[in-house]
């Protein structure tokens, strides 16, 4: 038994040997050997991996999709005195490590007002008070889908405690405001007989308001000025990222690197005039309001539908001479026939100066429209110019159009085959 | 041994323990670069194409033209030559026949009917739309003439947003 304790304490010591000799090393490699280690995160467009592997969506959808920044922002200056100063800031990233289409979110927070660093007064807080801490002074909106936004108190806080996925190489990361600033003061003390100043350490715990500013500094003193860009902001003294280990399941912060640097994209609109209406802002909304305007009498622009006039003259038709008629027929090429059938609301009107300076450059005289010149082609007003003459609407020219209205001079007289028109219009003589 | 030996060596063990964890963390541990970012092609494209989800009029208050205009800088564009090459102008799926191309600008004029549920117009609007391609960046200008129109024009673009585009035909 004896001889078991003794065996037993020299282990022991054994150990504590160990102990401090791997302390020693330690703290001989930590303090004389080590060299820095550095690690940089770059957090560059935040599109879904299931959005880039889609084979499913064309090019052009999948352009649509194709920029999703971590933070977005809209800062309109009111530099031209024509609205209101207007900053907002949007972050985009997931809800979870999938880093799917369906995780989306993003969260916003807007100023109404110029709101600049130098506003901002550097007081000491505790952590207790800083983690939950949202300043009022914001509109706060919310969205997982970018078109429907809401606030109040159903949405994500942008406070300390809030910590968003996001995609980095692909993979799933955290990004959590957690930075402080500390600065010393002195204090005399009575117990020194007030000839000893005290230091003490104040810690200003960062809030989304000291981000917000940060990124407004940023853009207002980006040297292209007014417009759209994309700048690269340095997130590192405000932000802790953390990897996503597979195999945990745990979001793992790097406490072991030296110097840890997070850089971000920072996508923004610079403008020179002042908000105007809600539509203008990134959430669609305007300190809370979904209609804001700041024009007074406001015009009712409900519509059922929208037409986009086309007006069609001497230059976009074809030409085909006739000797029998001694003149041109005119009628619609298929190019342009083509182009109109991918514009299923377009609403074509035709001018037709038969005295115009394009036919006498080219020396030509109209004496109709050609067969089939306008088949199956929707016109809503033909008019046609010109002096004394006599004008053929040779078979079909006009079958299918269903014209509207047919305008033309005085002095003209039309001879119109059978069936080269199959709808009722109404006629104005100039 | 003392009681107090137990402890002391309890302590090394631990610390030991606890630094060799840290000893072995620092002796792995190598700088790292986590993503990339690129956004050096971010400030030129290759052909013009503006897309934004609404447009706002702006009415100089000492105009008294009754001009509201909607003015954009944005960024420049490599090569466009309009006496060389031939382009067309699209907006919003509809093209926009008629543009005047110049060597570096372009000009179109858009003609827009609103319809109310009887089918009767209830307003006409007219746009003309300026781009200029300069060394440094591209302008983008839309006018029209009265608040009506421009409001107009302003709901229509909320509700279909604004895709404009110059495209080389090849």
């Amino acid at each position: 038994m004896k001889t078991l304790k003794v065996i037993g304490n020299c282990c022991f010591v054994f150990l504590a040997i160990i102990g401090l000799c791997v302390s020693l090393a330690y703290g001989y490699y930590h303090f004389f050997v080590k060299d820095i280690t550095t690690g940089t995160n770059y957090i560059d467009n935040q599109i879904a991996l299931d959005i880039v592997a889609s084979d499913d969506l064309t090019e052009e959808q999948k352009n649509e999709f194709e920029e999703r920044y971590f933070m977005e922002a809209n800062f309109f200056s009111n530099a031209k005195n024509n609205g209101i100063a207007l900053q907002e800031l949007k972050f985009n990233y997931f809800t979870d490590y999938s880093l799917s289409s369906n995780a989306y979110r993003s969260t916003g927070m807007q100023y109404l007002g110029d709101l600049k660093q130098s506003d901002l007064v550097i007081t000491e807080t505790t952590e207790q008070e800083a983690q939950r801490y949202e300043s009022s002074a914001f509109s706060y909106y919310d969205t997982t889908n970018g078109v429907s936004w809401e606030g109040n108190k159903l949405r994500t806080q942008l406070n300390r405690e809030s910590a968003f996925t996001i995609k980095i190489d692909n993979r799933a990361f955290q990004i959590q405001l957690t930075g402080t600033y500390e600065w010393t003061t002195y204090k005399r003390s009575w117990w020194s007989l007030w000839l000893y100043n005290q230091p003490i350490t104040n810690i200003l715990y960062y809030n989304y308001l000291n981000v917000f500013a940060d990124c407004m500094e940023a853009i207002r003193t980006n040297n292209q000025g007014y417009g759209d860009y994309y700048i690269t902001v340095d997130l590192s003294e405000y932000f802790t990222i953390r990897e996503y280990d597979m195999s945990s399941g745990k979001y793992k912060e790097d406490n072991v690197t030296d110097i840890i640097k997070n850089y971000s994209v920072l996508k923004f609109h610079y403008d020179e005039n002042g908000a105007r209406n809600s539509t203008q802002s990134l959430f669609g909304i305007i300190d809370c309001n979904p209609s804001y305007d700041i024009v007074e009498e406001e015009i009712d622009t409900t519509y059922w539908q929208e037409r986009m006039v086309y007006t069609l003259d001497e230059d976009d038709f074809s030409y085909r001479y006739s000797d029998v008629y001694q003149g041109y027929f005119f009628s619609l090429n298929m190019d342009t026939k083509k182009m109109f059938d991918e514009m299923p609301r377009a609403k074509v009107n035709i001018n037709i100066d038969l005295n115009s300076q394009y036919f006498k450059d080219k020396n030509i005289t109209v004496v109709g429209l050609d067969y089939n010149a306008f088949e199956g082609f929707e016109i809503d007003t033909l008019t046609i110019k010109g002096n004394t003459q006599k004008i053929y609407l040779l078979k079909k020219s006009l079958y299918d159009t269903q014209l509207q209205t047919f305008k033309y001079s005085n002095g003209l007289t039309f001879d119109i085959a059978q069936n080269a028109i199959n709808n009722e219009y109404s006629e104005v003589v100039l | 041994m003392k009681w107090y030996t137990y402890l002391i060596c309890f302590i090394l063990i631990v610390v030991g323990v606890f630094c060799g964890i840290e000893l072995y963390r620092e002796v792995k541990a190598e700088s790292y670069v986590n993503g990339s970012i690129d956004i050096s092609n971010k400030f030129s494209q290759e052909s013009f194409n503006y897309s934004s989800t609404s447009v706002v009029f702006y009415h100089d208050l000492y105009d008294d033209t009754d001009t509201y205009s909607f003015e954009k800088d944005l960024l420049k564009v490599e090569d466009f030559n309009g006496e060389k090459k031939e382009y067309k102008v699209i907006l919003n799926d509809y093209v926009l026949i008629g543009s005047e191309i110049n060597a570096g600008s372009v000009f179109s004029v858009v003609n827009m009917d609103f319809y109310d549920t009887n089918g009767n117009i209830v307003c006409n609007s007219t746009m003309k739309i300026s781009i200029q391609f300069l060394s440094n960046k591209t302008q983008l200008t839309l006018v029209t003439t009265g608040q009506e129109s421009a409001s107009f024009l302003e709901q229509y673009f909320s509700d279909n947003g604004i895709r404009l585009r110059v495209i080389e035909i090849l």
